[in-house]
């Protein structure tokens, strides 16, 4: 049941083996394509439907722990599955609140119990059938991100999100959180992941990290220690678990100046990708904008390539583009371009010229 | 079977229409795909020319466009079914295209970064019916094309149907519960001519078409205009005693034959094609090798009976290989300009059906992107 992509035994070609074996042809490659959204409203399942997805990947908490509890109840999950469900869609993936992991973030005296309601949380969502869990290491985050970045001028007018190091580091530090050195943070990560990819083994859910974006070193006082493939490999060498793995944003390895095929590959020799986040920038730190899918300096093609190279049958979302300007509902037109877009790489990817 | 004979050489259009990169677009914008700059055009038609119209298209990322024959800048959005036709309600001439109205809306439009690639022929039904006025109505037809080699479009659509066969739609659901539009001849088999249009047989029909083409080709020609002709859609054989003469891709190879120019060509329509029963990459690298393609409508249908009983899907669902299709424009050179066609209905979109138009947009642009990558 885990979700990560890695099939064991790898397929045949067509025209292979001898036709004494009558074998049927190989199912084309079926990455899971999601969406990835902030409620389970009937519009917004309408519209993952209409695009033909079968998969929803729940990014936004709230909608899960409605009463605040500070965990998820089976009540809680069977509400969310059963949402998804009576449009015809499978719940893949939630995410954990960001503040349910400030008490660990910030190793305060609860963070214990906080962990423990972590992994009951998570065990809770597997045995209902929840395959992935995403979650974040990046405690400034509770601020949101808007103020990280600044508007650029894209294509048509559609305003691209851009980011600038050195203009980041103007940015004052966040009285709640104060001054996080990385050997803080990184001892805590350790910490935290450590059990919580116990409690996630034990009912086969994959746990896919985010790499914090902007992938820059420090932002607003905070260290940010998941930027880049080498800090990815140290942690998943540090809780070698195989539920312990990483969701894999392809815009932040590319903007942390990462080689994307290159980690694709090697992550996937691990089998750790247990989610692929689809985006594009252009650009790496200290200054990066987020594109279109199209519009980046990624060959989304290759990039598609690569999934199939290492045969990733996880889930794929696409990632959030530029604001769209006009009297429509940018997320949704968003979206639908990305989906459009990822529909064609796949069918390309499966039917090689 | 006729031989094709060596092609008339005419100066491509192209290379007189004084295209956007002449006029303002904004530098901070990198081209949409720069991956794969020779290609063909990804655009749309626009029925209009309103600021919100274009700047969505723009951020989708076309930049090549069917315009208007008219300034208007009212923003009008086409049904899932498109209204019953009603053949001509008077005996008036048509009027012509105009052309310092036609510059006019290419200068509006490449102000803003979009290059007009084509723009309708306006239809004649006294033409289409054989009537007295055919006469009058060719001259404003030969004005028309003139108009648009002056403005610097390169093609004119047009159909050729007495009456086209519109009440064989209706609305059904699609995944999701999404809104698609199907035909089913069965609903308009045993449907009476109509008083205004009247019967039209298939000889007749191929005669007028014959008339046609020998009067505007050569027009076509000195104004480095080229036609092309839209099959019928849906392509029955006869609705309500009109034949439809252009409804097979054998009809379409006649067409092509009857005037041998590159002037006289076809709009290559995957999902038409795919309603013959015909395979749309094999009819392009036909039409297209003969560089007989002046315009694509590329669209999605699952076919039930060959002619007569389809459902039109969104881009990805149907029975069509869009991406063979597309692989196949990469292979014979086509550059002109494709266009998603029809949008499917999304619930809960906006009135510029911005979330369909998304979503076929994305789709085709990654498909062209894929087949460009071999040529």
């Amino acid at each position: 049941m885990l979700s990560s992509g890695v099939a064991a035994a790898a397929t045949l070609a067509p025209g292979c083996g001898d036709s004494a074996s009558e074998s049927a042809p190989p199912e084309p490659w079926s990455p899971k394509i999601a969406q990835g959204v902030a409620d389970l409203r009937p519009d917004t399942l309408r519209w993952i439907a209409q695009m033909g997805l079968k998969h929803v990947a729940l990014e936004e908490a709230d909608w899960v722990d409605r009463e605040g509890k500070g965990y998820w109840s089976p009540e809680d999950i069977a509400l969310v599955t059963h949402s998804c469900s009576e449009h015809g869609l499978e719940l893949h993936s939630l995410m954990l609140p960001l503040d349910w992991l400030l008490s660990p973030m910030l190793a305060l005296a609860d963070r214990d119990l906080a962990i423990g309601e972590v992994q009951r949380s998570i065990q809770t969502a597997g045995r209902a059938g929840v395959q992935v869990i995403e979650w974040r290491w990046s405690p400034d985050l509770i601020a949101g991100d808007a103020a990280l970045y600044h508007d650029e001028p894209g294509r048509g007018g559609a305003v691209y999100r851009g980011f600038d190091d050195e203009a980041a580091r103007s940015l004052p530090p966040l009285e709640a959180l104060g001054e996080i050195s990385s050997d803080d943070l990184w001892d805590r990560l350790i910490y935290f992941a450590e059990p919580v990819a116990e409690a996630a083994q034990e009912v086969e859910v994959g746990l896919a990290v985010r790499p914090s974006a902007p992938p820059a070193e420090s932002l607003r006082g905070v260290a940010r220690v998941l930027t880049d493939i080498e800090s990815m490999e140290k942690l998943l060498d540090a809780v070698d678990i195989p539920t312990n793995g990483i969701s894999f944003c392809q815009r932040t390895v590319a903007a942390a100046g990462g080689d994307v095929l290159d980690v694709i590959r090697r992550l996937g020799a691990r089998e750790r990708i247990h989610h692929v986040r689809f985006g594009s920038a252009r650009g790496s730190m200290p200054q990066y904008i987020e594109t279109f899918i199209d519009d980046g300096d990624l060959d989304p093609l290759e990039a598609m390539r690569a999934y199939k190279e290492i045969n990733y049958v996880g889930s794929i979302v696409a990632d959030r583009g530029p604001r769209l300007q006009g009297p429509f509902h940018p997320e949704r037109v968003g979206g639908a371009y990305s989906h459009g877009y990822l529909r064609g790489l796949i069918q390309a990817v499966r039917e090689p010229a | 079977m006729k031989q094709k004979t060596t092609r008339r050489a005419f100066v491509q259009s192209g290379a007189a229409a004084g295209v956007a990169s002449a006029l303002a677009v904004p530098t901070t914008v990198r081209a949409a795909d720069p991956i794969n700059a020779a290609s063909l055009k990804l655009g749309k038609g626009l029925r209009d020319l309103s600021d919100e119209t274009i700047s969505f298209f723009l951020q989708m990322g076309v930049e090549h466009v069917v315009m208007p024959g008219r300034f208007t800048t009212e923003r009008r959005s086409r049904g899932l079914v498109p209204a019953t036709a009603q053949g001509p309600q008077n005996d008036n001439p048509i009027t012509p295209l105009d052309a310092d109205e036609l510059i006019r809306i290419k200068k509006h439009l490449a102000d803003r970064g979009l290059s007009a690639e084509m723009v309708r022929l306006p239809r004649s039904w006294r033409i289409l019916h054989g009537k007295p006025g055919a006469e009058e109505d060719f001259g404003a037809l030969k004005a028309s094309i003139q108009a648009a080699g002056r403005a610097g479009i390169p093609v004119m659509e047009y159909n050729f149907t007495p009456l086209r066969g519109s009440e064989g739609y209706a609305r059904t659901t699609g995944r999701g519960d999404s809104g698609l539009r199907d035909f089913d001849h069965a609903r308009v088999e045993n449907l009476p001519p109509l008083p205004n249009v009247g019967e039209h047989s298939r000889e007749q029909m191929w005669e007028r078409l014959e008339r046609f083409l020998k009067e505007l080709v050569p027009v076509c020609e000195d104004s480095d205009v080229r036609l092309a002709l839209h099959p019928n859609d849906p392509p029955i054989p006869i609705f309500r005693g009109a034949a439809q003469p252009t409804r097979s891709l054998d009809d379409l190879k006649q067409l092509i034959d009857l005037v041998d120019s590159p002037a006289n060509g076809i709009t290559l329509d995957t999902g038409v094609t795919t309603e013959m029963g015909e395979d749309a990459a094999e009819a392009i690298r036909y039409f297209g090798s003969r560089d007989r393609i002046n315009h694509v409508h590329y669209r999605n249908v699952r076919v039930e009976i060959p002619y007569f009983k389809y459902l039109e899907t969104m881009h990805d669902e149907g029975v069509c290989d869009m991406l063979a299709a597309m692989r196949a424009f990469a292979e014979v050179g086509y550059s002109r300009l494709l266009i998603p066609d029809h949008a499917p209905e999304f619930s809960d979109d906006s009135p510029g059906s911005e979330i369909s138009w998304a979503f076929a947009l994305g789709y085709l642009r990654s498909l062209r992107h894929a087949a460009s990558e071999n040529v």
